[in-house]
């Protein structure tokens, strides 16, 4: 499933980044790569972006970008 | 002399650690990319560098890339570390540590914001992560300074030690002694260009530290599996400061109290000012008895430096203002809620933080551009910053505004706020516009992925908060204030000497007298006419006539080409030669008559041309060249100079004709 699909509070773990080069590099150096167990804080209709939390740590992706990350439900593994 | 180095992730509170060690007072504030050069500061006989944050060795952004090439370089000497990693993020932060474990410098590790686990009851066993990590541990609250002694103690005896290696079986051909691994000259490399194959490299390399600090972390420290307090409560907070409505309200309540603040609580500091610098002119004109030096003193010295004390009050409290939404945390939410709004001008949230630190002043903000990955996006945000006003042209503002409206504030809503607060939001306007066109035009590419990291909500750091202020307002009162009061000497001198006779300027008094007979003219009018400034205004008073200027405001409009800040101590001296009046700067040039008409000068036309001119006006020497720093080349500050000045004459004229 696609990350934007994830409820508020849900978990899941990244399976797939469909990004070009350079963003899987910048991804990596915030610690999101494949097999990163990430949450999902805020998610809004209206906006833009999605609200991740990682370790901890929220990082706010832009929603087009985040449609090409594929993602497994926590729960589900 | 030792030297040391202070690294670490951004946010992770290494400036307030670094003023701690030091004594001196870097800008501090709760977002990343505070830190965007590199600082040096003395602790005893060691140099201790603040170096900007970084994510990780493979640099993404150019302040990154000065980190990295600085920690390479450590390696050679082997100069030691102090990594600062954020309590609240530790696996997260120790990722980075680890990589720069594997360059074998000696290291120790100031794990960071401790009153933070304390308030969410997680505890660190230290020992046991000094005796994993073969490194030591402190625990710290930079922000109060708990855990400062034991840091010192560790410097003090040097207690830096090499930390145990993460993934050297990646890098098998490491030698103990060869400094030129393969680890190295890979990361060197990535200052050039990393491949896609390496990327993969990478990608393994990432995950095998992970699951190393993972490992590490167990039993050493246990995330709780709940929502810790402070997040809880971030997270409450954002549902109201990241509602679609009642978010941008809030953002445009804030602002609208910020700027009706710089207003309302200075007027009386600023009229305390105003006056006493009138009565030390009188008093100077009274008790000096040599003519030159009274004339000197009361219209040459005491105006220049009124002209840059009186500012005080507005740019102390603007700084104070804008410090305290720096160190809460709240800009990275205005980033957040921008960004929707902003990706219509081709730019994103993270332009917000440089964009409204130009409300400061633009060389800083220009030089934070530095966090914005986005080649396009850096580019239209160094050309359009300088069009957001800047404390320097508050002075401009205030002055005008004041001439233009001259009922006295009625309760906290002033119109004299309102008419700033316009001007703002035309700065505003005219920033977006320009940013458009030029990301239009670029030819950079546009990079895929837009990331913004969201710091925990902190209560202010009221020292730094306060300190910066300070910092900030000395700065204006050294930096512009020498000038202002250097021009302000030499216009006096210009102002009070003529290349003309006396007899000469007494015949055109008398012809003046005779042509304007309800005029009123007084000799020194027509002295200052036929002074040095009086024939360099004269000069381009053609050019300036369709704008509503007269020669006098020409001078004026001269020397702030070097900073604008420079007009209003002009003005107030230009105004103060020959004068036996001593009333304050403002009703001067509300009485201030043009002797050909005899009508007021300082007419409403006039002044919203002169504050539209300043509005878009490129009149700050120290801005264009840090543009050309940040660009590398003079083609887009001679550019900007060309096009800001263009547009200002062209708007000003509008104006002009539209309120005459």
């Amino acid at each position: 499933m696609q990350l934007t699909s994830l409820g508020i509070g849900e978990k899941a773990v990244i399976t797939s980044m469909k990004l070009n080069f350079e963003a899987r590099k910048k991804l990596l150096t915030y610690g999101l790569g494949l097999g990163t167990i990430i949450k999902m804080d805020y998610s809004p209709g209206y906006s833009s972006l999605v609200n991740l939390n990682i370790k901890g740590k929220c990082l706010c992706l832009r929603k087009r970008d985040a449609l090409l990350i594929e993602v497994i439900k926590y729960e589900d593994i | 002399m030792n030297r040391i180095a202070l690294v670490g992730k951004p946010n992770s509170g290494k400036s307030s650690l670094f003023n701690l060690l030091t004594g001196l007072n870097q800008k501090i504030g709760n977002y990343s990319g505070v830190t965007v050069e590199k600082k040096s500061g003395r602790f005893q006989d060691t140099t201790i560098t603040d170096l900007p944050g970084l994510n990780s060795l493979w640099p993404n952004t150019a302040d990154e890339q000065i980190s990295q090439s600085f920690i390479l370089n450590l390696v050679h000497d082997r100069t030691p570390i102090i990594f600062v990693a954020n309590a609240n993020q530790l696996s997260d932060n120790l990722v980075l540590f680890s990589e720069i474990a594997d360059l074998q410098i000696p290291s120790v590790l100031v794990i960071n914001f401790m009153d933070e686990l304390q308030k969410n009851k997680i505890k660190i066993d230290t020992a046991t992560l000094e005796s994993r990590l073969n490194c030591r541990v402190i625990m710290m609250n930079s922000r109060k300074g708990t855990g400062l002694d034991q840091l010192k103690k560790v410097l003090e005896k040097s207690d830096f030690r090499i930390p145990n290696s993460f993934c050297r079986s990646l890098y098998d051909t490491f030698d103990e002694d060869e400094v030129n691994n393969i680890y190295i000259s890979s990361l060197l490399k990535t200052q050039v260009k990393i491949t896609e194959d390496k990327l993969a490299t990478i990608d393994q390399e990432f995950a095998q530290r992970q699951m190393l600090v993972n490992k590490l972390l167990n039993g050493v420290i246990e995330y709780n599996e709940k929502d810790d307090a402070m997040q809880l409560r971030t997270r409450k907070i954002d549902k109201v400061l990241l509602h679609p409505f009642w978010g941008i309200l809030i953002f445009l309540f804030v602002m609208l109290l910020v700027f009706q603040s710089v207003f309302s609580f200075s007027s009386y500091p600023m009229d305390w000012i105003d006056s006493l610098f009138a009565y030390l002119s009188g008093q100077s004109n009274a008790y000096i008895k040599i003519n030159w030096l009274a004339d000197l003193v009361s219209n040459g010295i005491l105006p220049g430096l009124a002209g840059v004390l009186i500012f005080i009050p507005q740019i102390a409290i603007l700084f104070l203002l804008l410090g305290i939404l720096e160190n809460t945390g709240y800009l990275s939410r205005i980033s957040n809620i921008s960004d929707n709004f902003l990706q219509w001008f081709g730019l994103s949230g993270k332009s917000v933080i440089p964009l409204m630190s130009s409300w400061a002043c633009a060389i800083p903000a220009i030089m934070s551009t530095r966090t914005i990955d986005d080649q396009r996006e850096r580019m239209a945000v160094i050309f359009a910053a300088p069009l957001m006003t800047c404390s320097a042209r508050l002075p401009v503002y205030t002055i005008l505004i004041a001439v233009l409206v001259p009922e006295e504030s009625r309760g906290f809503f002033d119109i004299r706020g309102l008419i700033l607060l316009l001007l703002y939001l035309l700065g505003v306007i005219a920033t977006l516009a320009v940013a458009y066109f030029i990301n239009r035009r670029t030819k950079l590419a546009e990079s895929q992925l837009w990331t913004l990291e969201m710091p925990l909500y902190r209560s202010p750091n009221w020292r730094n908060v306060f300190y910066n202020m300070y910092l900030k307002t000395r700065s204006f009162v050294m930096e512009a204030g020498k000038v202002i009061f250097m021009i302000s000497m030499i216009l006096w001198f210009l102002a009070s000497n003529s290349p003309k006779k006396i007899t000469f300027i007494e015949d055109r008094h008398l012809e003046y007298l005779e042509k304007y007979p309800e005029s009123d003219i007084s000799i020194e009018s027509v002295k200052l006419e036929y002074s040095y400034a009086g024939y360099l205004g004269k000069l381009i008073e053609p050019a300036i006539k369709p704008l509503g200027y007269d020669w006098k405001i020409g001078i004026a409009l001269l020397t702030s080409f070097a900073a604008r800040e420079v007009f209003v101590g002009t003005l107030s001296t230009i105004y103060s030669v020959g004068s036996e009046d001593t009333q304050p700067i403002i009703k001067r040039l509300r009485n201030e008559t043009n002797i050909k008409t005899g009508q007021a000068q300082f007419n409403t036309a006039t002044s919203i041309s002169l504050l539209i001119f300043y509005v878009f006006a490129m009149q700050c020497m120290s801005t264009l060249a840090v543009v050309r720093k940040e660009t590398g080349q003079w083609k887009y500050a001679i550019w900007q100079f060309v096009l800001f000045t263009a547009l200002a004459y062209i708007a000003a004229f509008l104006s002009y004709r539209m309120f005459i």
